[in-house]
């Protein structure tokens, strides 16, 4: 605060570098009020106060239940369950196999529109439709079809080959989920990179044509690396999004079977809800966060550097 | 002579293969919600028969008990479907207006001031949008529980109000517009948020559909917070109904022809939105290219 009340002086506010200050200095802050309060209020106090609990837990005296400061007593009691370790096994398959396939499927998919002349409308008309889907839907078409007398196990019959059991079944319930969370983000993710794709400079790809580079060496050499900025934006919200897996736990899976796919985010949704423990449902997600922040700081620095 | 090289045809080959896997499907569900409730609408499925894609049936039952109340023809009771609806539009098209004139008016800050705190409070914004809803839904809900606010309105809408994507995108689209349109508004004695309502709005209407768009899909498609703030149907969100009716929450006996119908309907609002306003919300993509 100091830098911005100098001994007594307004802040400087100018519209840009080298304009004269602004006799209203106060109007970019009170622009930017009510989204910063809101923004503080339901992130930062949320995720202070979130902290505060995982530091509390309960104590019985003579009969009571009291809440009491436990220190980090939750953080050893998360760390130390027997579902713990299932639970990071689980949620880290989940985002090895997603996040890249999303990236890989979004981006071969964006190039395929760019290919795709007259029709393309048509066909980005089709993501925009998976734009719309929500995780409930999703799971509700794909467990019906999924099921064991649905449609998948009805054509498998018709031609003769064996029933799979999908998602009820403890090998293939994680990939099955890893299959139904890509069918519905790849839409979405393809549209952002053909935006990218489209924001390249085509003089750029024709120098490089006619300096006889082949379509994939085009494509490594000069598409890709003009693309960094936006497959770091995938990739670290898709870590963000995919550790923080819940629904298809919540309504496909219900964390198992054999718990398999009993993520993080479940297993603390179930100690809030059903083991009334909240100290340790914030704990533990708090304990995800650290290691989502750690990953995406490493994919910061990989992937930002030498930013053009 | 047209000549049909494997790279002419792969794109097409993705591109389709892409628009099947979601049109398959999809046709499915639309297919299946019409057909008969009492003759069973799964018919087709198991054994499977081809005309499992065809639509020879039209009954509208599936639809109607979601909006009649006692009108489940397999449960009796009504799914109140309807109750969800409202909710969501009223939430929904609540949080795009106030989010609308909050994220603007933040963007606006941000693109046509220079001053001190600007990188620390656009580093808040961008951190907003980067930790996952997901991850504060626990401790928010201690908060809002704490408020006494749980089932309200205010607790759906607020937290989705202010937007990192939202503040983004208009942040983007503002700083494209040439300085001098807004210094001689300003001259002309207009006021700020006269400035951002005459000038800006008309020269950057995508940004506004795109953020639009964006607010209302969010709430629209919300699950993990209503399902931790909503205590009863009457303050349900078109998601909780959707599941509920689906049979995935425990101890509810699926209607499986009501089930599809709801989701032939909760998918085809925000379709109906999206489609027509494709043009301005595809712009709102090429952030992608041009991003921070």
């Amino acid at each position: 605060m100091s830098r911005l009340f100098r001994r007594g002086r307004r802040p400087t506010v100018r519209y840009h570098a080298g304009a004269p200050p602004l006799r209203h200095w106060w109007l970019p802050y009170a622009l930017l009020t009510p989204a910063i309060v809101l923004i503080v209020v339901f992130g930062v106090f949320a995720i202070v106060g979130g902290f505060a609990v995982s530091l509390q837990g309960e104590r019985f005296n003579s009969g009571q239940a009291e809440t009491v400061f436990v220190g980090l007593r939750n953080y050893v009691a998360v760390i130390g369950s027997s579902i713990f370790l299932k639970s990071v096994a689980a949620t880290v398959a989940y985002n090895l196999a997603a996040n890249p396939l999303l990236v890989g499927a979004a981006i071969a998919i964006a190039i395929a529109l760019t290919r795709a002349g007259r029709m393309a409308t048509f066909f980005q008309s089709t993501l925009l439709l998976s734009v719309c889907l929500s995780w409930t839907v999703t799971l509700l078409i794909w467990r019906s079809i999924l099921s064991e007398g649905g449609l998948a196990n009805g054509i498998f019959a018709a031609l003769n080959l064996p029933a799979q059991p999908f998602y009820t079944s403890a090998s293939q319930a994680l990939w099955v989920t890893v299959g139904i969370s890509a069918w519905a983000g790849v839409g979405f993710w393809a549209l952002v990179f053909l935006g990218a794709l489209k924001a390249i400079n085509p003089d750029i790809l024709e120098a490089a044509a006619l300096d006889g580079a082949t379509a994939v060496q085009r494509f490594r050499y000069v598409v890709l690396p003009l693309m960094r900025r936006t497959v770091l934006l995938a990739s670290v919200v898709l870590t963000a999004s995919n550790a923080t897996v819940f629904v298809p736990a919540q309504l496909l899976t219900l964390g198992g079977p054999d718990n398999s796919t009993h993520f993080i985010m479940y297993e603390a949704s179930q100690k809030l809800f059903y083991d009334g423990r909240p100290g340790e449902a914030v704990a533990l997600v708090g304990l995800l966060m650290i290691v989502v922040f750690a990953l995406v700081f490493v994919q910061f620095r990989v992937l930002r550097s030498d930013d053009a | 002579m047209r000549r049909w090289s494997a790279s002419s045809v792969l794109p097409y080959l993705v591109l389709v293969a892409v628009a099947a896997a979601y049109l398959l499907p999809i046709w499915l569900v639309v297919v299946t919600s019409l057909r008969s409730p009492l003759a069973g609408v799964f018919k087709d499925w198991f054994p499977f028969r081809i005309e499992a894609f065809v639509p020879y049936e039209f009954h509208i039952e599936n639809y109607l008990s979601l909006m009649t109340p006692g009108a489940s023809s397999r449960t009796g009771v009504s799914p109140d479907y309807g109750r969800g609806l409202l909710n969501s539009v009223v939430i929904a098209g609540t949080t795009v207006a106030l989010g609308t004139i909050v994220n603007a008016t933040a963007a606006f800050a941000f693109s046509r001031y220079s001053f001190p705190g600007r990188g620390i409070l656009f580093a808040l914004v961008a951190a907003s949008f980067l930790v996952p809803f997901e991850a504060i839904v626990i401790p928010l809900y201690t908060i809002v529980n704490g408020l006494g606010l749980t089932n309200t309105y205010y607790a759906l809408i607020l937290p989705a109000v202010a937007n990192g994507v939202s503040i983004f995108v208009f942040r983007q689209f503002f700083l494209g517009v040439p300085k001098d349109l807004f210094e001689a508004a300003l001259l002309d004695g207009a006021s700020i948020l006269q400035v951002i309502w005459r000038v800006y709005l008309p020269l950057t209407k995508p940004a506004f559909i795109a953020s639009g768009i964006v607010l209302f899909l969010g709430q629209w498609q919300a699950y993990f917070w209503p399902l931790v703030i909503v205590r009863d149907h009457s303050m349900w969100t078109v998601q909780l109904a959707v599941s509920t009716i689906s049979g995935m929450v425990r101890d509810q006996p699926p209607d499986f022809g009501a089930m599809f119908a709801s989701a032939v309907v909760t998918l085809v609002i925000p379709m109906m939105l999206v489609l027509p306003l494709q043009r301005n919300f595809q712009v709102a993509f090429f952030i992608g290219g041009t991003h921070h």
